[in-house]
C-alpha cells in the first residue's frame, strides 16, 4: 500500500474514531467533541522516525580499553554469541554497551512484555537472548515473562540495573528493590554483582549456566558501581580470558550399557514410541531422531514449547494420532525436561519409560522409568542410531497412521460445522482455513514460522496447523500458562526470523502468523507499536469473542459474571492501525481468508504488521448450543501445551 | 501363589478364589511397585468384596472393589456428580460399551468372551465395572484399569469442563 493510501487510511480511522468517540460520548451523556474536519485534515501521519534508518546504518564504535564494566560485560556477550536483546531504556549502561557491539537491539513499550519477545526468541532458535529492564518497577514488570522462561526451560540473560552498593539498605533515591531474590525459584542461576573487577569473570559464571545442561533464565543485576565502573587495561579485570578457558563445549555422553538395554528393549516392544521435546530442540537432535525413527520404525510425537523437529509429514508423525497413543508399549522421552505427571500423557498404565536426559537428578521424577539414560539427547540419539537394528512395526505405524485419519476426519467435520455458524466466526474456520493458507496453498508449507497462542482458540487452531521442519511452531504460553505474552512473543519470532538466526535460517524476512485471543492482546496490544516501529512483517490473529475463557463457569453467576467479560464488537484492527499497522475486521467466516491475504500481502510489501480482529462470540464455548464448544486436549502430540 | 504355580508349570484352569485374589492383588502391588499408583492400600473386605485403594487419576483416592468368586472389578463412584438420566450418563454408557468393539485393535479392546464391562451411573456418581468370565481375572483387573485410563483420556477430549469441575484440571 502506498504511504498516501496508508495516510488516506489513517485519516478514515481519525474520522470513524472521532464518529464513534461522538457516539460513545452521547451514550455516556458527556457531549465530548472531537476534533474538527480542518484538525483532523492537518493530523500529521503515523511515521518511523529518521533515526530508526540511522542507526540502521550508524557504524558501530570501536570499543576498546579503557572500557567501562558494561563495555566489558557486552564484550563477553558479543563474543558469546547473545543473539539479540530486547528491553525498554533503563539500565542504560548495560544495554547501550550491548547494543554499540552489534547485537541486534528492540525496545518496546513494556519490560514485561520484551522478556517474553526474548523468551519467544530463544525458542525459535536454540540460542541466548537478553532482556533487560530498569532497576525497580521495570524489573519487576519482567517477572511474568522470567517465569514463563522458566517453565519453558528458555536460555534468556535477564538483565536489570540495580540500587547503588553505596545506598544500599537506605531506599536513597527511587526504584529500590532487592531482585535477585525475587526470580528465585524461576531461574537457573543469578548474581548481583558487587566486585567492579569480576564482572567478566561472572560472564562467564553466567554463560556457563546458559550454555550447558537443561536451559533456564540467567538474571544479573548491575549496580552502577559495576556498569560504570573504569578500566583502563585488561590487567584491571580478574580472570579476564576468552570463552574457551572458561567453558567446555563438550556434552556428556550415554553409558554404552544404557545404550543396550535400551535397544534390547526396543526389540522386546511391539509399540514404541519417541517423545521428542525442548532437549531435541536444544541439542539440535533432529537429525539424529530421525535416523533412530526410520531405522527401527518408531513413530514420534512431540512435546515442548517448540514444535517441528520431526515433521508432521513423515509417515512416523504421530503427532495428530491422539488416538493411537494409548496402544504404545514402550515410550522413549527425550529432553523431556518439563515432566508430566500420571495421567497427564495419554499413554497407558502398562507403558514402560525410557528417559533420555542430561539431568540425573531430574530423571525418576513423576513417571516411574525402566531406563533413564544421563546423556545430551544428541549424543544419546546418535548412539541409539548407530546400535539399534533395523527392525519393522508394521501393525503399529498401519494403527498410528488410522488414528491420523480419524483424528482429520474430526477436524473436518468440525470445520464443517463451524461453517454453519454465520453470524460470527467460529473458531474451526480460522484454524481450518489459516492452516489451508500456510500449508496448502501457494506457500511453501514450511515457509511461516507460527505463534500458537492464545487458549480457548488454540485448542481449535492447534488441531488443523502443522510444523514441517525444526522451530516452525512457537507453543504458545506453555508450562507456565501465563496469558497474554503472544503479542510480546510476535516480536521475538519475527526478530528471529527477520534475522535469520538458527533454524530460521532459511525462511529469513517471511512473514510470521501469531494467534491469540482478545483477553490476551489485552495484555500486550500495546507491541503493535514495536512491531511497526522496527517494520516487523507479523500477521496477528485476534480471535475476538468478548469474554475472558473463563465466562463459561461463570455463566450462571449473575452478580459476578461482569468479570469476566468485555464490551461487545471491541475493534482490536483500529487500535492496531493507532499504532502504525495494517488492521482488518472480520465479522463473517466468507471474510476472513481474504482478510488473512490482504494482511498477508502487507506484509510482504511493506514489512508491516497487521491485526487481524476475528469477530466470534463467547457462546461458541456451549457445547449444547454451538457444537462442538470448548474442546478437550490429550498430550503429547499437536494439542500438547502443558509438558 | 500364582506365580509359583506357573514355575512348576502347573496352571490351574481354574483358580480357586483365594488364588484369583493373589493374582489380582500382585497385579495391583506391580502397578504400585512401578509408581503408577501411589498411596496403595488394601482395606478390610465386606461380603466378599476386597476394596482397594490408591491415588492415580487426579488428586482424589479411586477405590477399586475386586469379587473373587464373581470375578467382578468396580471402580466404586470413580465419575462424581454424574445424574443417572443425564447426557453425560449417557455418552459414558455409549463410550464404555464402546471398548469392546471388534474395530478396535486386540490391545485396546474388552475381549467379550473374556469380560463384560458396563458403566453405570447411580445415586449422582459413575461406577464403571467389569466381570471377568470363565476365570479370567488377570485379563480382568488388566483391561479393568485400563479402562479408567480411556474413560479419563475421553473426558479431557470430549468434557474438559466436566474435568474441570469435578478432578481441579486447569481450565487453561
Amino acid at each position: 500500500m502506498s504511504r498516501a493510501k496508508h495516510e488516506n487510511s489513517r485519516r478514515r480511522f481519525m474520522k470513524q474514531a472521532v464518529l464513534g468517540a461522538g457516539a460513545t460520548a452521547a451514550t455516556l451523556g458527556t457531549g465530548a467533541a472531537g476534533l474538527s474536519a480542518a484538525e483532523e485534515e492537518d493530523a500529521p501521519p503515523i511515521r518511523v522516525p529518521a533515526e530508526f534508518e540511522t542507526a540502521r546504518s550508524a557504524s558501530l564504535p570501536d570499543v576498546d580499553f579503557p572500557m567501562t564494566g558494561a563495555q566489558v560485560f557486552a564484550r563477553a556477550c558479543k563474543e558469546e554469541g547473545v543473539a539479540a536483546l530486547f528491553c525498554c531504556p533503563g539500565n542504560y549502561s548495560v544495554i547501550h554497551a550491548i547494543s554499540d557491539t552489534g547485537i541486534p537491539t528492540y525496545g518496546g513499550r513494556h519490560e514485561g512484555s520484551l522478556c517474553h519477545a526474548a523468551d519467544a526468541f530463544s525458542r525459535v532458535t536454540g540460542e541466548v537472548a537478553a532482556t533487560s529492564g530498569t532497576e525497580g518497577p521495570g524489573f519487576t514488570d519482567m517477572i511474568c515473562g522470567v517465569a514463563a522462561a522458566n517453565a519453558a526451560r528458555s536460555p534468556i540473560l535477564v538483565l536489570a540495573s540495580n540500587k547503588t552498593i553505596f545506598a544500599e539498605d537506605t531506599e536513597r533515591g527511587i526504584q529500590d528493590a532487592y531482585q535477585q531474590p525475587t526470580t528465585e525459584g524461576m531461574r537457573k542461576w543469578g548474581k548481583r554483582l558487587i566486585t567492579p573487577a569480576r564482572v567478566h569473570e561472572y560472564a562467564g559464571y553466567a554463560f556457563r549456566q546458559l550454555r550447558s545442561g537443561v536451559p533456564k533464565p540467567v538474571h544479573l543485576d548491575f549496580p552502577a558501581e559495576i556498569a560504570n565502573a573504569r578500566f583502563r587495561d585488561a590487567s584491571e579485570i580478574e580472570y579476564f580470558y576468552d570463552k574457551t578457558k572458561y567453558r567446555t563445549e563438550t556434552k556428556p555422553h550415554p553409558d554404552p550399557r544404557a545404550i543396550d538395554q535400551a535397544v534390547a528393549m526396543l526389540r522386546e516392544a511391539e509399540r514404541p514410541i519417541l517423545v521428542s521435546s525442548n532437549g531435541v530442540f536444544y541439542s539440535k537432535a533432529w537429525d539424529a531422531l530421525r535416523r533412530v525413527a526410520e531405522r527401527a520404525q518408531i513413530p514420534v510425537v512431540e512435546s515442548g514449547a517448540t514444535k517441528g523437529q520431526f515433521p508432521a509429514d513423515h509417515a512416523l508423525s504421530a503427532d495428530t494420532a491422539p488416538g493411537a497413543l494409548a496402544s504404545a508399549d514402550l515410550v522413549l522421552l527425550v529432553g523431556q525436561y518439563c515432566m508430566p505427571t500420571q495421567g497427564e500423557f495419554a499413554f497407558g498404565p502398562d507403558t514402560k519409560y525410557i528417559r533420555i536426559d542430561p539431568s540425573a537428578e531430574d530423571i525418576g521424577r513423576n513417571l516411574p522409568i525402566d531406563l533413564g539414560i544421563v546423556s545430551d539427547e544428541r549424543a544419546a540419539l546418535e548412539a541409539l542410531a548407530d546400535a539399534v537394528p533395523q527392525m519393522g512395526h508394521d501393525a503399529w505405524v498401519a494403527e498410528v497412521a488410522s488414528a491420523r485419519a480419524e483424528f482429520e476426519a474430526e477436524n473436518a467435520q468440525y470445520y464443517q460445522t463451524g461453517l454453519g455458524y454465520t453470524d460470527a466466526v467460529h473458531p474451526a474456520v480460522i484454524g481450518k482455513e489459516l492452516a489451508d493458507f500456510l500449508h496448502a496453498g501457494s506457500l511453501p508449507r514450511d515457509r511461516t514460522t507460527i505463534v500458537q497462542g492464545g487458549y480457548g482458540i488454540a485448542r481449535y487452531t492447534r488441531r488443523y496447523l502443522r510444523s514441517y521442519r525444526p522451530a516452525q511452531i512457537m507453543n504458545g504460553a506453555y508450562q507456565y500458562g501465563a496469558i497474554g505474552p503472544d503479542v510480546g512473543y510476535t516480536i521475538g519470532v519475527t526478530a528471529a526470523v527477520q534475522q535469520g538466526t538458527g533454524p530460521q535460517a532459511d525462511y529469513q524476512g517471511h512473514p510470521v502468523i501469531a494467534i491469540t485471543g482478545d483477553a490476551g492482546f489485552g495484555y500486550t496490544g500495546m507491541e503493535m507499536e514495536t512491531l511497526s516501529k522496527y517494520r516487523l512483517p507479523a500477521v496477528v490473529i485476534v480471535y475476538n469473542n468478548n469474554a475472558w475463557g473463563t465466562w463459561e463457569g461463570q455463566r450462571n453467576n449473575q452478580v459476578g459474571l461482569p468479570v469476566h467479560l468485555f464490551q461487545e464488537n471491541l475493534r482490536y484492527d483500529k487500535l492496531g492501525e493507532a499504532l502504525g499497522a495494517h488492521g482488518e475486521y472480520v465479522t463473517k467466516p466468507a471474510e476472513f481468508r481474504p482478510a488473512l491475504e490482504r494482511a498477508y500481502q502487507v506484509a510482504l510489501d511493506e514489512s508491516r504488521p497487521s491485526v487481524v480482529n476475528v469477530q466470534a462470540k463467547k457462546e461458541f464455548w456451549l457445547r449444547d448450543q454451538y457444537a462442538p464448544g470448548f474442546l478437550g486436549k490429550i498430550e503429547p502430540g499437536v494439542l500438547s501445551y502443558y509438558h | 501363589m500364582y506365580r509359583l504355580l506357573r514355575l512348576c508349570n502347573v496352571v490351574a484352569r481354574r483358580l480357586t478364589p483365594e488364588q484369583s485374589l493373589a493374582v489380582v492383588r500382585e497385579r495391583l502391588r506391580a502397578y504400585a511397585d512401578r509408581g503408577v499408583f501411589r498411596g496403595f492400600s488394601e482395606q478390610s473386605p465386606v461380603a466378599g468384596r476386597h476394596r482397594f485403594r490408591f491415588s492415580w487419576l487426579g488428586t482424589q483416592p479411586l477405590f477399586l472393589h475386586y469379587t473373587p468368586t464373581t470375578g467382578a472389578f468396580v471402580f466404586r463412584n470413580l465419575l462424581p456428580n454424574v445424574a443417572s438420566r443425564s447426557p453425560l450418563s449417557r455418552d459414558l454408557r455409549a463410550f464404555v460399551s464402546g471398548r469392546a468393539s471388534p474395530r478396535l485393535p486386540a490391545h485396546r479392546r474388552v475381549d467379550r468372551r473374556r469380560a463384560r464391562i458396563r458403566c453405570v451411573a447411580s445415586r449422582g456418581s459413575a461406577s464403571v465395572e467389569l466381570v471377568a468370565t470363565r476365570n479370567h481375572h488377570e485379563y480382568g483387573v488388566n483391561r479393568v484399569v485400563n479402562l479408567a485410563h480411556e474413560i479419563f483420556l475421553y473426558l479431557q477430549t470430549y468434557q474438559p469442563e466436566y474435568m474441570w469441575e469435578n478432578f481441579d484440571a486447569p481450565q487453561e
